[in-house]
């Protein structure tokens, strides 16, 4: 009996209704993380995590490696942690486990939600992969970009499948809107 | 809304005292506090009866974590090699412990962020997680637990976990040799395949097939889709920056 009232009473917590969420402190941040393959989903923001493909709640722009994700209030402040070199700087949360770095670009190629710029935006660095969207919360959501030092293109299937984005995307270019037929279609990205 | 449903009874009473622990009660302290403070006693001999099944009815509910056990308070019998998902920065905390992944962080955000671990103190609720920290505790489990004041594993008195024991993801090793044995390269298109199964099979990543995209370029590039577990080789031209 006493086993069954503890089991209960455990129950009964997991059953209790959820607080709104609180910022709480960030982590030490000393202590590596393991990386799974859909790690890059969870994002840090805050001092807390948020899986993007659910929700970015109140983050408006993400800066991901491939593996860890940092998500900030507003892409100035993501500007901040970044630095120039579009290196995050003073990661918090979450950080990035053995899981070999992937090659990374010295700027980024950063995906906005809205045209000329506006929006959410998404900001990635790392070459030579697939990046499927969907894994933060992205799949056609792409109304205008700006491509950093490194030329990409973009798909609009999983994996660079489907078709492939006609407009320019070669490095240092920047459009306010998509070519016609592209708006909110873009599905996965490939860094050279 | 009331009801004589005893299943909602149980669940109303529970939440009642649940709202009153503190993460460090040891479970004596939440048996006593459930069984002598219980404001609506259920009629005598029959509650015995319906305890266990509506126990394994919650258990249930609780959907997802299926492979999950939850945690005593303080208790040291949980299976060594989990992951450990604490609910406060204490090894007294509840806790769920999952089986061991390549990801014992994401794996306990996603239940904070489910709303799947217990809200103690107003830490958390449904839709994000606190950051969290991974160390390694007793038995070699994975403790996850929540880093609210800056908390490290040396302040819990744990160790750094050792990542290099959480196996690899053979999904994160295929993703880096596609890069790195492909995407770098310019292995010819019709030659990919091959090479993709190669490293597919090496992984006995048995389950996953290889899928060659209709497209002009001589060089194969190789992107994976974990949904399908598909490797897709898309053909392109070189790196523009050769």
């Amino acid at each position: 009996m006493k086993i069954i009232i503890t089991t209960l009473c455990f129950i009964a917590l997991a059953l209790s209704p959820a607080t709104p969420a609180g910022a709480v402190g960030d982590s030490g941040g000393q202590v590596p993380r393991p990386a799974g393959a859909e790690s890059a989903a969870f994002a840090s923001f805050n001092g807390t995590t948020i899986d993007l493909r659910v929700t970015w709640g109140t983050a408006t722009a993400c800066h991901t490696d491939g593996r860890t994700t940092q998500c900030y209030r507003s892409e100035r402040e993501m500007d901040t942690a970044l630095g120039v070199a579009g290196t995050p700087t003073g990661s918090a949360g979450l950080v990035r486990g053995p899981a070999a770095a992937l090659a990374a670009c010295s700027s980024s190629v950063r995906l906005y939600s809205g045209t000329s710029y506006t929006g959410s935006v998404l900001s990635f660095t790392t070459r030579f992969t697939f990046i499927n969207l969907s894994t933060y919360g992205y799949d056609n959501v792409t109304s205008s970009y700006k491509v950093g030092a490194c030329s990409s293109s973009f798909y609009d299937g999983v994996a660079g499948t489907g078709s492939v984005y006609p407009g320019n995307t070669s490095a240092n270019v920047q459009y306010p809107s998509m070519v016609t037929g592209w708006n909110d279609r873009v599905s996965s990205i490939y860094i050279y | 809304m009331s009801t004589d449903d005893p299943f909602e009874t149980l669940v109303r009473y529970l939440r009642d005292v649940a709202a009153s622990l503190e993460p460090t009660r040891s479970d004596d302290e939440v048996i006593e506090l459930a069984t002598a403070n219980e404001p609506h006693p259920v009629t005598a001999p029959r509650p015995r009866r319906w305890v266990a099944p509506v126990a394994a009815l919650v258990v249930l509910a609780l959907g997802s974590g299926a492979a999950a056990v939850f945690v005593a308070l303080g208790d040291d019998a949980r299976p060594e090699g989990g992951t450990v998902c604490r609910t406060a920065p204490s090894l007294s905390s509840s806790a769920r412990v999952l089986a061991v992944s390549t990801d014992p962080v994401g794996d306990c955000a996603a239940l904070w962020i489910a709303g799947e671990l217990p809200s103690i103190g107003g830490q958390n609720g449904r839709g994000s997680s606190p950051a969290l920290i991974a160390c390694i505790g007793a038995g070699r489990a994975v403790e996850v637990l929540p880093a609210t004041n800056g908390e490290s594993c040396a302040s819990l008195g744990l160790g750094v976990v050792d990542v290099a024991a959480v196996r690899n993801d053979p999904v994160v090793v295929l993703e880096e040799r596609l890069v790195n044995e492909i995407n770098t390269t310019c292995v010819p298109v019709e030659a990919a395949p091959d090479v993709v199964r190669a490293i597919l099979d090496e992984l006995a990543l048995d389950e996953w097939t290889v899928r060659l995209q209709p497209r002009d370029g001589e060089c194969g590039r190789a992107g994976l889709d974990s949904a399908t577990r598909t490797v897709f080789v898309v053909p392109g031209p070189p790196d523009p920056g050769g």
